[in-house]
């Protein structure tokens, strides 16, 4: 089953052709091959139910790989990770089993340049997950990560998740996650998006149970001549359900972003709850930043609302700082830290915000 | 130069976009020395503070500024915070994400050039905020954010505490607060002040006399120094306005 699975996938994937994202003018390049991933991906875990892929159990879990449509970057990338993956895990934790914990390393390095996951995580009926991902890489090897994570959370039951990338400018990183959220059950993102040099990110959740509940916080940073796209979808299909997108971020040099959001409220989701927040700060004229934040709407019982923002750093905020004895530049850090920290105080631990801020800082080259 | 002087002022002229704000003002201050500007709306006494600090959308046509005898006109904004300027501001900036003691700390390092160890900063830190009457957990709270005016302009003269600057700006630091949230704070800066401490205070009311005894006080009418005298002055001003000092 794996082999027609994974056969099936790829034979898909050959015949594709390579997406070409004309917001960032950038054609993306597939690996010609993709070479055996040898490092074990699970940092720590404090669970049993961790699975290898294999034939078997990709039979098992058939019905929740297969979906009914497109979801993420792309198909080439889903294309892409669920016929050639190199890597991956899936991850099943019982009905209400709680305090369940994972911090997963997905590094790269000269050894495995090429790093191709595919993931399942199923969280059963109120049982509890946080996951923590972490992306480093040598800061040497020309690099390539392709993630595709598919995502269910049963009812009553709650995942936190935390991604933190940091990989060098040599790596480029794409990362689909596609997330089914049943009723009264809760899913928490934190997503932090510090380095790479052409990155794609995409989130599309299902609100599918009534008060079900989806709250994705982003944090990113876009330097040198970095390229990024952002997309953050949600789709609210139960009634009384909340979603919830907000990301900030700060772009320097010549970075280039481009950050979608939509909204999309299906008749019957009554009650229904979201809105999608995005501010950047541009700290440089050369750089460029689009927002592109859409609503739909076939429920009339809802409330929905969407904004995005971009400023230069506020003279008023930077001429305070300044008569303090800062100087431009560690000003300049402040004020970026300072709308960063909100968000990173929803991290469960305080040395991940100093981690953070500490790598703020010596890429904006500060202290 | 006089070594006691520590700010000249010189003819200075400025102004904004095509607004021409202070036309020729001429001020100089002794090292602990108290000066008080008062003046109608409008007058140029919050450009002065500006320009003294070097905000950069006030562009100087003439004159010059020394400080301790060095023309600080081409300085930097943290280049004059550096060498003992501070300014208090009239509506201080909210800065999220950043605690009022981490911003100390960092703010008094970057001041005087020095590792400022933590302890040390703490202990001084807590006499200062009890002189200020501030609640301790003030300290954990992002700066000015969800403060009311009188926590604000208690958290500047706070700064002002730590960073021990020679010569401390007040810019309105009263406006705008009750009789006894400007109590707390003159007679903070009343203690604070000094040795050879300068003060240069911005204020529309004579209140301060009641704990400042200023060395001067000067009238400051359409960008110019129009009148300078004693403590007297601003009892006048109380009494008789602002109008028989405009010509």
């Amino acid at each position: 089953m794996l082999k027609n699975y994974r056969a099936q996938n790829i034979k898909e994937y050959e015949m594709l052709p390579n997406p070409y994202w004309k917001r960032i003018n950038e054609e993306i390049l597939f690996p010609e091959k993709v070479l055996d991933y040898n490092k074990d991906i699970i940092a720590e875990k404090n669970f049993d139910n961790v699975m290898d892929v294999d034939e078997e159990l990709c039979f098992k879990y058939i019905k929740y790989l297969e979906l009914d449509r497109n979801y993420g970057l792309g198909e080439k990338f889903l294309r892409f990770s669920e016929g050639l993956s190199n890597t991956g895990l899936f991850i099943d934790i019982e009905a209400g089993d709680k305090g369940n914990r994972a911090r997963i390393d997905l590094n790269i390095d000269s050894e495995n340049p090429i790093l191709v996951d595919h993931n399942l995580i199923i969280c059963r009926e109120n049982s509890e997950l946080d996951i923590f991902i972490n992306y480093e890489d040598d800061k040497k090897t020309n690099g390539f990560h392709n993630g595709f994570t598919k995502i269910y959370v049963e009812k009553g039951a709650k995942l936190n998740l935390y991604k933190i990338q940091n990989y060098s400018q040599e790596i480029q990183h794409f990362d689909s996650s596609v997330i089914f959220v049943d009723e009264d059950a809760e899913v928490n993102i934190i997503d932090v998006q510090l380095g790479s040099k052409l990155k794609g990110v995409n989130y599309d959740v299902g609100l599918k149970g009534d008060r079900s509940f989806c709250d994705i916080k982003n944090v990113y940073l876009g330097t040198d001549k970095d390229k990024m796209d952002f997309n953050y979808d949600i789709n609210f299909l139960g009634r009384n359900s909340k979603g919830y997108v907000e990301s900030v971020g700060a772009l320097t040099d010549k970075a280039w972003k481009v950050f979608r959001s939509t909204e999309n409220f299906i008749k019957g989701c009554k009650k229904s709850e979201g809105s999608a927040k995005e501010y950047v700060i541009l700290l440089n004229k050369d750089v460029k930043s689009h927002a592109i934040p859409a609503l739909f709407c076939t429920e009339d019982d809802v409330i929905g609302d969407h904004a995005a923002s971009a400023g230069q750093l506020d003279g008023n905020k930077m001429f305070y700082l300044m008569n303090r004895g800062l100087d431009k530049e560690a000003a300049k850090i402040l004020v970026v830290e300072s709308s960063f920290v909100p968000i990173l105080e929803g991290l469960p631990e305080e040395n991940m915000k100093k981690t953070i801020i500490n790598l703020v800082k010596d890429r904006l080259g500060g202290d | 130069m006089n070594n006691d002087l520590l700010l000249k002022i010189d003819e200075l002229k400025v102004s904004i976009g095509d607004r021409n704000i202070l036309k020729g003002l001429n001020l100089e201050i002794n090292e602990g020395e108290t000066h008080i500007i008062m003046g109608p709306n409008g007058a140029g006494k919050s450009t002065l503070g500006n320009v003294l600090m070097g905000h950069p959308e006030y562009k100087i046509d003439s004159g010059n500024i020394y400080f301790n005898g060095e023309d600080i006109n081409g300085l930097s904004v943290d280049e004059r915070a550096k060498r003992g300027l501070f300014l208090s501001f009239q509506y201080p900036e909210e800065i999220s994400g950043v605690t009022v003691e981490n911003f100390l700390r960092t703010s008094k390092m970057a001041v005087t050039g020095e590792n400022v160890p933590i302890l040390e900063f703490q202990k001084q830190l807590k006499e200062k905020m009890d002189l200020l009457q501030i609640p301790e957990e003030y300290k954990e709270r992002y700066l000015n954010v969800g403060f009311s005016g009188g926590e604000k302009k208690k958290n500047e003269i706070l700064q002002m505490a730590i960073l021990d600057p020679k010569l401390a700006i007040l810019d309105e630091t009263d406006s705008g607060l009750d009789v006894d949230a400007i109590k707390v704070i003159y007679e903070g800066i009343k203690i604070l002040k000094e040795g050879k401490k300068s003060f240069l205070v911005i204020t529309h009311y004579n209140k301060i006399l009641d704990y400042l005894a200023p060395d001067f006080v000067h009238i400051l009418v359409d960008g110019k120094i129009v009148e300078t005298g004693s403590a007297d002055l601003a009892n006048r001003i109380e009494e008789l306005g602002y109008e028989n000092f405009k010509k």
